[in-house]
């Protein structure tokens, strides 16, 4: 998977890692059980600081994304949690970036249509679900 | 002499260096040209045939210059002086300018035409990561305790010299901790990033797997040539006559085979970085090229503070080069400059007050002195044992003094008497040998009159043997 990191953006880098790998698993370019590099590695080769990938592990593992094994490291979790704070969190989240959207003259059937797009190159979100509809049937 | 070839075998491999990284510059390596990243279109087109037509008419005349201001270090062979004062300016200032020369302009004016045309290559600030690759990094380098054989063979001479004679010990001794530097290459190579040229993560596993192995290789490798040229050379000296010839031969063998693996290993990777994106889709482009700039001795160098790496792949010429902005990169960089700078004026502060000097001899009522910059030595009359005069004269292996073609000034070994003293002007006869109870003393003036008078001055006070 590649990672791309801004130097110059307003967004923490240890926010943009977390949000690239998330993104990666999303698009299915990270597998459910697929290893991520150890934090050394991942510190050297992108040029961060070692707290701040340790960081941005920490928060994945948290959110449920990752699990961190101490003999192999870290590595996407199969079986990603689904809580009632996703949720949550989902709505107020969206109700910034709909706000602005709206207010910068972005229609309500463009950002469902854009909405839609995006989730459906999803590949990962689509091979979850279908895991997930296989064991309950 | 000796010099003057020494000087000359180093001033033919600098111009082969020299004309190797100008080669490298024109040939489009990722998209990068001259040190610029460009689009893959614009790598066969018109400027970029225009701007090869003027870099190759500047590495001509600049090949030209290397050569005609070389020339003085082969015709003024005898003046010891000039010949290395010449040479080291000749190496930092002319070599390292001509030679960066034809790349600052091409690559000064290739950027001037992107900006303009906004040939623009990715993202700037940008830094890509391979989680595969960083995953897989050095998973298949060559490790560290292959160092061991090569520390074993510098080891040899370092024993004998501390069981035996101690003549050659110091020289032993860095050859060994050379080692350790060599070492903190290969370790420092290793930390180098893992390079993302495609989309497809298998390709950049492959390439950077196939990068780390063989630079693990050759830090290895030249660990390995230079204590074995060093073992030879130090048998070479310790069990046969002097050969200088012989010497030099296997020093330079050793230096075009450490060079020749330098340009093997990076034409290697390069190949097998061609191969694998060809067959790959999608090239990943971050273009950094602000980060490197035109320097008058180094030609392009690397400076990027969003970058924590010391060492960075070059892009011209063979192999590595650091990141100035990095403590690391700094401390090699003006270390490396100012350690060159001690060198150069420790080397002249030694030869060339010994190469002006006129070792003279002065003789009090119980007391001899030879006057002679940093050699100089007093005996008591007493400890003379004979005095003679000898017409030829064969020297063996400088320890710690100056030598060459006009004079021997200084310890050295000398075939049929052993440790010595020498003050002579070599091809002068008579010689004037003094012996005193552990050692000898060889003495003469340029003039045999002046050197006749002197012996029989010392005759006076003890009788010829």
């Amino acid at each position: 998977m590649i990672i791309k990191l801004n130097c110059k953006s307003d967004i923490p880098i240890y926010m943009q890692l977390r949000n690239q790998i998330v993104m990666g698993i999303g698009h299915g370019d990270m597998k459910p059980g697929a290893r991520l590099p150890t934090v050394r590695q991942l510190a050297e080769d992108s040029g961060v600081n070692a707290m701040t990938v340790n960081k941005t592990y920490a928060l994945l593992k948290n959110e449920g994304f990752i699990l961190i094994d101490r003999r192999h490291g870290a590595f996407v979790n199969d079986n990603i949690p689904k809580t009632a704070e996703t949720k949550e969190k989902l709505e107020n989240d969206l109700e910034v970036i709909i706000s602005e959207a709206g207010l910068k003259g972005v229609n309500k059937n463009e950002f469902i249509e854009m909405c839609s797009r995006i989730y459906n190159g999803m590949n990962g979100i689509k091979a979850a679900s279908d895991s997930s509809s296989l064991q309950t049937t | 002499m000796f010099l003057s070839v020494l000087f000359s075998i180093i001033g033919i491999i600098f111009i082969i260096i020299m004309a190797a990284t100008w080669g490298t510059a024109s040939k489009p390596n990722n998209n990068i040209i001259f040190g610029v990243t460009i689009p893959t279109e614009e790598l066969e087109g018109d400027t970029v045939k225009n701007l090869k037509i003027k870099y190759n008419k500047l590495c001509r005349m600049c090949l030209i210059a290397a050569v005609v201001s070389y020339l003085p270090v082969v015709f003024l062979y005898k003046q010891v002086t000039f010949l290395i004062i010449y040479f080291m300016i000749w190496i930092f200032l002319i070599m390292l300018y001509l030679l960066s020369k034809p790349i600052r302009v091409i690559h000064r004016q290739l950027k001037d035409i992107k900006i303009k045309n906004n040939w623009l290559m990715g993202a700037v600030h940008e830094v890509t990561v391979d989680t595969e690759a960083s995953r897989l990094k050095n998973t298949k380098t060559i490790p560290v305790y292959w160092f061991i054989g090569a520390l074993i063979i510098s080891a040899i001479p370092v024993i004998d010299s501390l069981s035996r004679n101690k003549d050659m010990l110091f020289v032993s001794v860095v050859e060994f901790l050379s080692n350790v530097i060599l070492i903190l290459c290969y370790y420092a190579s290793r930390k180098i990033k893992a390079a993302v040229i495609s989309r497809d993560s298998s390709i950049n596993v492959k390439v950077n797997l196939q990068r780390q192995r063989m630079w693990s290789l050759f830090w290895i490798c030249a660990a390995y040539i230079s204590d074995a040229a060093f073992l030879i050379v130090y048998l070479m000296i310790k069990l046969m006559p002097l050969n200088t010839i012989g010497l030099l031969s296997v020093t330079c063998i050793s230096i075009i085979m450490i060079v020749g693996l330098i340009i093997y290993i990076s034409n290697k990777i390069s190949r097998y970085k061609s191969a694998a994106t060809a067959c790959g889709n999608g090239h990943v482009f971050a273009d950094d090229d602000e980060y490197w700039k035109e320097s008058w001795f180094a030609g392009l160098v690397y400076c990027n503070p969003d970058d924590s790496s010391t060492f960075v792949e070059k892009r011209i010429g063979v192999g590595q080069t650091v990141n100035l902005a990095s403590p690391g990169g700094k401390a090699f960089c003006y270390g490396g400059i100012i350690f060159a700078a001690a060198i150069l004026i420790f080397v002249s502060l030694l030869t060339v007050p010994v190469d002006n000097a006129k070792p003279s001899m002065q003789i009090s009522n119980s007391v001899v002195s030879i006057s002679c910059t940093l050699y100089g030595m007093e005996f008591k009359t007493d400890d003379i044992v004979s005095v003679s005069l000898i017409d030829k004269i064969s020297v063996g292996l400088k320890t710690n003094g100056a030598a060459t073609d006009e004079y021997c000034r200084g310890n050295f070994r000398v075939d049929d008497f052993g440790k010595s003293k020498l003050y002579i002007y070599n091809n002068t006869p008579p010689y004037i040998v003094i012996k005193l109870k552990d050692s000898y003393v060889f003495f003469n003036y340029k003039d045999k009159n002046e050197t006749i008078k002197l012996y029989n001055r010392l005759n006076q006070m003890k009788p010829a043997k």
